[in-house]
């Protein structure tokens, strides 16, 4: 009964979309955090090179973040 | 013209039932931030309302399924929609009292179903829609969103884990700001559409559309509106308790229950599952707690709040059911729906007049 009363495969579809945007979002904002604390760190220890690949590191994890954020609502407006 | 007179009630009781899922879902959208001192308490409630507003016209897709395959269109009158909403809006009152975040969703369904059981009988309620559009959706969603945070804050930990804990909890304050806004946009888009639908199946009911319309454009502002004051009036008593005594949450947690709420609430509302955005949150907030330490859960707390969450179908389904049952006391016209709504308007006027008599007891300042 349970078979043909739920949707399982828009279940599965609607469970795998919410753990990867849910976790991808909060792992890169923490690579970003990750990032830009390590870089502010290094240049204040004068270590320009490795503080300028800590900052490009956050600022790229902060573009996965708005991407993720950006594709969501995007895919709330369009139909399924 | 007595048709009319009951949408009309229908429909500012629908209204009413927004502003009060608005009021009572606050805590859903602002707790974890305020709770982390990510925003001050009456700037997130302003911020959350003017989102939950945007979010509302992004789309109609709950709005649709609100309550298509669980109870009868046919054996749906105005009457039983009002029913349905009394039931809603008595039980969001009554475990706002308590301090209890429950679902509003689960309320609006359960009345419905109450009040449509008492008028047409089981044969008008579908159980397979209930099982598989309510029941099933209430257990898998605050469990993904359960299990979505706890990774989220595991992997966050890991990450950040040897630096220093200011900057750290600054930068995840920041993104709570985001997450935040985000949660609210999905909030909005969720909540906001249950009501156009309800106001869309009574004007369907009534012969004012037809068959299968999608809500006016008049119902999507007045439903967007009513749950953005709703959110901004600010539900203190659930905020304290989503916010506060689930766990003490530090703001890298906050982020992660918010951003797992978001993407459970953001890709339901993409499938049309007219989920709990309760649920949704209580479940992140959870998981962000256990997976630190599973005794940081004032699990005490969390098992009050899963009470509510099964009584919640149940309860708002009696009282709907008896407020059916009252308006039929009066005949089948207008006067029952006005009876209980004069009844409704001095019950909140009492409401309202003692609480300014004793002063609020929980507010925005008194938070903490």
């Amino acid at each position: 009964m349970i078979a043909t009363v739920v949707e399982w495969k828009t279940l599965g579809e609607s469970v795998l979309y919410s753990l990867v945007g849910g976790i991808g979002v909060t792992t890169a904002f923490s690579i970003a955090i990750a990032g830009a604390t390590r870089s502010y760190e290094l240049a204040r220890d004068g270590r320009r090179s490795h503080a300028t690949a800590y900052g490009v590191l956050a600022g790229v994890a902060v573009l996965v973040c708005l991407a993720a954020i950006s594709v969501g609502i995007y895919y709330t407006t369009k139909k399924t | 013209m007595s048709n009319d007179i009951v949408l009309v009630i229908v429909v500012a009781t629908a209204l009413l039932f927004d502003f009060t899922n608005g009021f009572h879902d606050t805590a859903n959208v602002v707790a974890t931030s305020i709770s982390t001192r990510a925003m001050p308490p009456r700037l997130a409630v302003l911020f959350a309302a003017l989102l939950n507003f945007a979010g509302a016209f992004i789309s109609i897709k709950v709005a649709a399924t609100v309550a298509k395959g669980i109870v009868d269109a046919g054996a749906v009158t105005p009457t039983v929609v009002f029913a349905g909403l009394v039931g809603a809006i008595a039980w969001n009152l009554i475990t706002w009292w308590y301090g209890l975040p429950s679902s509003s969703s689960h309320a609006l369904i359960g009345g419905m179903i109450g009040a449509t059981l008492a008028a047409a009988g089981a044969s008008a309620v579908s159980a397979d829609g209930v099982f598989g559009k309510v029941v099933i959706p209430a257990l898998v969603a605050p469990t993904v969103a359960f299990l979505t945070a706890a990774v989220s804050i595991l992997l966050a930990y890991r990450i950040i884990g040897r630096l220093r804990p200011g900057p750290v909890s600054n930068g995840f304050r920041i993104g709570q700001v985001a997450s935040g806004g985000l949660l609210a946009l999905a909030h909005g888009t969720n909540d906001a559409q249950k009501t156009m639908g309800v106001i869309t199946l009574a004007l369907i009911a009534n012969g004012n559309l037809p068959e299968g319309a999608n809500p006016p454009t008049w119902v999507i502002v007045s439903a967007a509106a009513a749950i953005a004051l709703g959110t901004y009036s600010g539900g203190w008593r659930i905020i304290r308790t989503m916010g506060m005594r689930i766990i003490k949450m530090d703001p890298a947690q906050g982020f992660a229950a918010q951003g797992a709420g978001a993407a459970v609430i953001l890709a339901s509302s993409h499938f049309g599952y007219p989920l709990s955005t309760t649920h949704v949150i209580s479940g992140g907030v959870m998981g962000a707690g256990a997976a630190k330490r599973v005794s940081a859960v004032r699990w005490g707390v969390a098992g009050n709040m899963v009470t509510a969450w099964i009584l919640t179908l149940p309860a708002a389904g009696g009282i709907g059911a008896a407020v059916y049952g009252i308006t039929r006391l009066f005949g089948t016209g207008a006067t029952g729906p006005i009876v209980v709504a004069i009844l409704i308007l001095v019950g909140l006027t009492v409401i309202f007049v003692r609480r300014v008599q004793r002063g609020s007891p929980i507010t925005a300042e008194a938070r903490t």
